[in-house]
């Protein structure tokens, strides 16, 4: 394996070759500053330990519900999915569907695909679609809006106060720490890594570096 | 630029593994890693942003002015803008949730429409380049704040899920959260299609 990786800086495009990167350390752009490759510490363990627990606290957070509303003895809780329903049910379809799928279906894909990758990684076993889960992935990221929920149930949470009494449930805390897990968890990983290490355990055959050195003039 | 740009050597890195690959014009060629279309620059970036951004700020209109959420309370029909939700907060004396929903709600979305429309209009125009490193923190800044905008539309969410008391209290959607859902939404796809790296394409002086 050729530790001098090359490679284009995704926001403005500069070749450059990155020399070996410590664990823990991470390679910046020559040219406009911005994030090239990080090396984490500790490898796949991890990212691999903090994202079992937040899929275990993601599934707690979908099973208990999120807050309990009493007003006069009548109460009324919600779940996260239930969010997300009540907009559906209340004539809202298309936006119920958006809550929905940025509160639930990505942030949960999201979790269950990475510990799916990182699992197969880490006990260098090939498992079946790990490439397609990778993929899926890099393009949902955008779209999961969970730490969002959380400030907005804080801020709903408030505003209702004044009218009634309102009760934080289990699920708001088992999706703050599946949050908090889920970040740290990715801040453990680098995509670039986990694609390497995925080509490198599937054995593809690939482009070499050197066919590209010809070209390269600085 | 000091180091050499991977457009003018000929070869191009994929957007979804970073692998380096060696590209061809006018000819489509495939990630050898993963598998994904690789491109020197997004296809009609420009267009595609020029398009989402114009849509997202047309319906940006019926955002503001149309009702998001309407409130029943024993009886009594109350119905309030994204304005009217921020200065129900300040009569309140609630600054920190005011300023939360003022940020998110307005200040977000409009920062984000102004800085993609300055982007899209001095894309392609001459440059010192300590220029192009402003655009291009304007840019990344851009496209990391814009999930936060939709605050709003969650809080809405979960009154409309728990406020559900009959006559006593009752909470609807409004059709403005909807519109306004889709600002959102929009203005993040208008920042995806964004290719930043037509910021270092022009000429610096």
């Amino acid at each position: 394996m050729n530790e001098q990786k090359l490679m284009a800086c995704q926001e403005c495009d500069a070749l450059q070759r990155i020399p070996h990167v410590d664990p823990g350390r991470k390679a910046l752009c020559r040219e406009c500053g911005s994030l090239l490759y990080r090396n984490p510490r500790g490898g796949m363990e991890r990212p691999l330990a903090l994202m079992s627990g937040a899929f275990l606290f993601y599934l707690l957070a979908n099973l208990f519900p999120l807050v309990t509303l009493d007003i006069g003895g009548a109460s009324r809780d919600t779940s996260l999915a239930g969010t997300g329903w009540a907009l559906y049910q209340h004539d809202m379809k298309l936006l119920g569907i958006l809550v929905l799928a940025t509160t639930v279906m990505v942030p949960g894909t999201l979790i269950g695909g990475t510990l799916y990758v990182l699992t197969g990684l880490y006990w260098k076993k090939q498992l079946p679609g790990m490439r397609n889960v990778l993929l899926l992935l890099s393009h949902m990221h955008p779209w999961e809006m969970a730490d969002v929920f959380v400030i907005s149930v804080l801020v709903a949470l408030v505003k209702m106060s004044g009218m009634a009494e309102v009760i934080v449930d289990v699920g708001l805390y088992a999706l703050l720490a599946a949050i908090v897990l889920g970040i740290a968890a990715r801040g453990g990983m680098d995509m670039f890594l986990m694609w390497e290490l995925l080509e490198r355990m599937q054995g593809k055959p690939r482009i070499a570096d050197s066919a590209i050195d010809a070209g390269e003039a600085g | 630029m000091s180091l050499p740009r991977a457009r003018e050597l000929g070869v191009a890195s994929c957007s979804v593994c970073l692998q380096v690959a060696r590209v061809h014009d006018h000819q489509p060629v495939c990630c050898p890693r993963c598998g994904s279309r690789i491109h020197v620059r997004y296809p009609h970036s420009l267009s595609r942003t020029w398009a989402l951004l114009v849509a997202s700020m047309i319906l940006y209109v019926p955002a503001n002015l149309y009702p998001v959420m309407t409130n029943t309370y024993l009886g009594a029909d109350s119905s309030s803008t994204i304005l009217g939700g921020v200065a129900l907060f300040l009569n309140e004396g609630d600054w920190l949730l005011a300023g939360i929903i003022f940020t998110a709600s307005i200040l977000v979305p409009l920062a984000k429409m102004m800085s993609l429309l300055y982007l899209l209009i001095n894309v392609r125009r001459t440059f010192p380049s300590y220029r192009a490193h402003q655009h291009a923190r304007l840019y990344r800044i851009t496209e990391l704040v814009g999930r936060w905008s939709m605050v709003d539309v969650f809080v809405i969410g979960i009154l409309t899920a728990l406020v559900q008391m009959g006559a006593i209290s009752s909470v609807e959607p409004g059709i403005g959260a909807q519109a306004f859902a889709a600002v959102v939404v929009l203005t993040m796809l208008a920042a995806i299609s964004f290719d930043p790296r037509l910021i270092w394409d022009r000429d610096m002086s």
